[in-house]
């Protein structure tokens, strides 16, 4: 009794993935705009809190320096704060990027900012994220010894982001990122190399977050 | 690439007529007829309807007056590329400037790349970007979008200027400048061609305010003609009274020192305007630049004939006594400065306190004490390293404190002092910090009708303390005297 029905949906999962894959995607965006009908603008309010994991890519650029690469790693974020309407949030944001070679970390970034997200639709949860606040960069240097050398500065930064609240309970909501940070250090003493001259990252990330409401 | 450029002129100006049909239905009916009162909104907006409904917010269409235009974001968006492109074109065919050529290659290595900081000149960067800005502003503006909507529409025009735009690097200051000090710029000249304009006038008087007007604010002027709104009669659809508005005009000489005298220095002329829109304490204002001070300054005999402008637009105030003798406000800041002694520019929000003392029935004293954050700011510097560029950028925080006397109800100024301290952190130039402080103090005496004399004195310093290399200390006496007039 059982075999009728099972056998075609493995047969359909083996012959087409793709196919699998898109109804995977079907469900998901029908959850989603159902999920984007049945939120309001009211789990908006009060005291909010999100967190989430991103993947990043960052280049690290002086004025002096050669060709950089974008560097692929992981960040993560985490902003609360408190809602100033139903269409402004503002509060604070940290986040940390790590770059690492095998074992080996080459980048951090860690940074702490004054944020506002804003969203448009009262009945949407699309949103808009700008942040600006300060942000210290480490580099790892190999050393022709084999050894390694740690450089750190501290300097401004500023963020543009967008995400989508998807509410799946009332206060809680699955929130995708995508966003940028630039961090303008200044000038960095690479040790034993010399100093790298007006040091900017932009580092570009894409995520899931969770919001608490 | 002249038919790449040919080909995307055509396809925006298809886009321009093809995005503007509201126009042709209303130059088709009488100038003259369009008394726009509850009925004609409703039989104008029933021709239009389709577009109204999702983009006129139903407030919008209760209270206004006049063309009443539905926001357009399309259409914006639309001119902000026509800005774009027309500045590339205006730089690469009449002034063969290398950086315009641009094309899919500068693109992707613009994309890849991404920001970094650029070595222009402290004019080129801390004005004529925040002025390309403000028309990106304007734009938004123009085409029914508010003050924060507009905002994004700056950023983002930026940003295509800077990827797109130019065959060298996005400039990261350049974006911030474009952005900070073209909402600043924007607004206040958006604001100041509202009190020029007038849909009620007609004839010579009419084309003279409607010229006016689209010099101060070019997009609006050049969306007023599209739309026809330049022939309309009737009521304004725009804020033509802000509460208060005054305009005082000096004049005179400047003569500017080094160390601690006047001897070493040089003497110019100078004409100065500042525009103050709007009374903070008259006013249950709501929206940003509901009341703003805008001053310029133009150098006579000087290689810097902008000297001065700055912008103190109030994002927000709330009355923290229920006398309103204290608000609370949050304002945003734009200055360039820009003289022989001294490159400074700054893009910022301050939060402060401004009071009002009444002294008599004709005197008032005002006070304003407030912190700074600077977003990023362009100092001076002896040491940049940075290609022919002659000032650090970096961001900060500062301070100030200011008393007025003031003439009640016409706010003519008796008497000023003020001291203002800013500390610039370095993160592009000499590594380093940057102290810059300025007090002032200014007096004027009316002698007959609007008209007065004045006299100025200030003194900068600025302290720089740089990693690398040895500190440095510049101080400049000012002395100003000049005639005044003031229009209210």
């Amino acid at each position: 009794m059982v075999a009728p029905v099972r056998r075609p949906i493995e047969a359909v999962a083996r012959i087409s993935p793709r196919l699998t894959a898109l109804t995977g995607l079907i469900m998901l965006a029908s959850v989603m705009v159902h999920s984007v009908e049945a939120q309001g603008s009211d789990h908006r309010r009060g005291f909010w809190i999100q967190g989430g994991v991103m993947a990043a890519a960052n280049r690290t650029d002086c004025s002096n320096c050669g060709e950089f690469n974008w560097d692929e790693g992981v960040a993560v974020f985490l902003r609360a704060g408190g809602t100033i309407s139903p269409h402004v949030l503002m509060g604070a944001e940290a986040y940390g990027f790590r770059q690492t070679d095998g074992e080996v970390t080459k980048t951090e970034i860690q940074g702490l900012m004054a944020i506002a997200e804003w969203y448009p639709w009262l009945h949407l949860g699309g949103f808009v994220k700008v942040g600006i606040g300060v942000a210290n960069l480490d580099l790892f240097v190999s050393t022709l010894d084999g050894g390694s050398t740690q450089s750190s500065k501290t300097g401004m930064a500023i963020s543009l982001g967008l995400g989508w609240d998807i509410q799946v309970t009332n206060g809680i909501s699955i929130t995708p990122v995508i966003n940028t940070y630039i961090n303008a250090v200044g000038d960095l003493d690479v040790e034993p190399f010399g100093t790298a001259d007006n040091v900017l990252t932009t580092l570009l990330t894409a995520g899931v977050g969770v919001t608490f409401h | 690439m002249r038919r790449i450029s040919a080909l995307v002129a055509a396809l925006l100006l298809v886009g321009a007529v093809v995005a503007v049909p509201p126009v042709a239905a209303q130059a088709a009916q009488p100038v003259g007829s369009l008394q726009c009162d509850s009925s004609c909104l409703s039989a104008k907006f029933v021709v239009s309807a389709p577009v109204v409904a999702d983009s006129l917010p139903v407030s919008q269409s209760a209270t206004c007056q006049g063309p009443c235009h539905p926001k357009r974001v399309d259409l914006a968006v639309l001119q902000v590329v026509f800005v774009n492109y027309l500045v590339g074109t205006f730089n690469r065919f009449l002034r063969n400037e290398p950086f315009t050529y641009v094309g899919p290659e500068t693109w992707a290595t613009n994309l890849r790349e991404g920001f970094n900081w650029d070595d222009n000149n402290f004019q080129t960067n801390q004005f004529a970007h925040p002025f390309h800005g403000s028309i990106y502003f304007g734009a938004g503006r123009a085409n029914g979008l508010d003050f924060w909507e507009s905002i994004p529409l700056t950023a983002g025009g930026s940003l295509m200027w800077e990827y797109l735009g130019e065959s060298h690097r996005p400039a990261f200051n350049d974006w911030i400048a474009t952005t900070m000090g073209g909402v600043a710029l924007g607004e206040s000249f958006l604001r100041l061609s509202s009190l020029v304009l007038n849909n009620e006038s007609t004839g010579r008087t009419r084309a003279l305010k409607e010229i006016a007007g689209a010099l101060l604010s070019p997009m609006r002027g050049f969306n007023r003609l599209m739309r026809s709104d330049v022939s309309y009669i009737g009521p304004s659809d725009f804020e033509r009274d802000p509460g208060f508005f005054a305009i005082r005009v000096d004049a005179g000489a400047r003569a500017v020192g080094e160390g601690s005298s006047l001897e070493n220095g040089q003497t110019h002329g100078f004409l100065s305007f500042d525009f103050q829109y709007g009374d903070m304490f008259a006013r249950d204002y709501r929206k940003p630049f509901d009341t703003f001070r805008l001053s310029v300054q133009l150098n006579g005999r000087n290689e810097k004939k902008i000297g001065r402008v700055q912008v103190e637009g109030v994002l927000y105030s709330s009355e923290l006594t229920p006398t309103t003798k204290h608000l609370f406000t949050v304002w945003h800041n734009y200055d360039y400065i820009n003289n022989d002694a001294l490159e400074f520019g700054r893009n910022g929000v301050t939060i402060g306190v401004n009071s009002r003392f009444p002294v008599s029935d004709k005197l008032e004293i005002r006070t304003t004490l407030g912190g700074n954050i600077i977003v990023l700011g362009g100092i001076n510097s002896e040491f940049v390293g940075v290609a022919d560029r002659s000032y650090d950028f970096g961001p900060g925080i500062g301070f100030q404190v200011a008393a007025r006397l003031l003439r009640r109800g016409s706010l003519f100024r008796y008497l000023a002092v003020g001291y203002n301290v800013d500390w610039i952190h370095t993160v592009s130039g000499a590594d380093g910090e940057h102290l810059a402080q300025l007090a002032f103090i200014n007096t004027s005496v009316p002698v007959w009708g609007t008209l007065g004399i004045g006299a100025d004195a200030s003194v900068s310093l600025r302290n720089s303390y740089f990693r690398k290399f040895p500190d440095s200390e510049t101080r400049n006496p000012q002395l100003r005297l000049y005639l005044t007039w003031w229009l209210q």
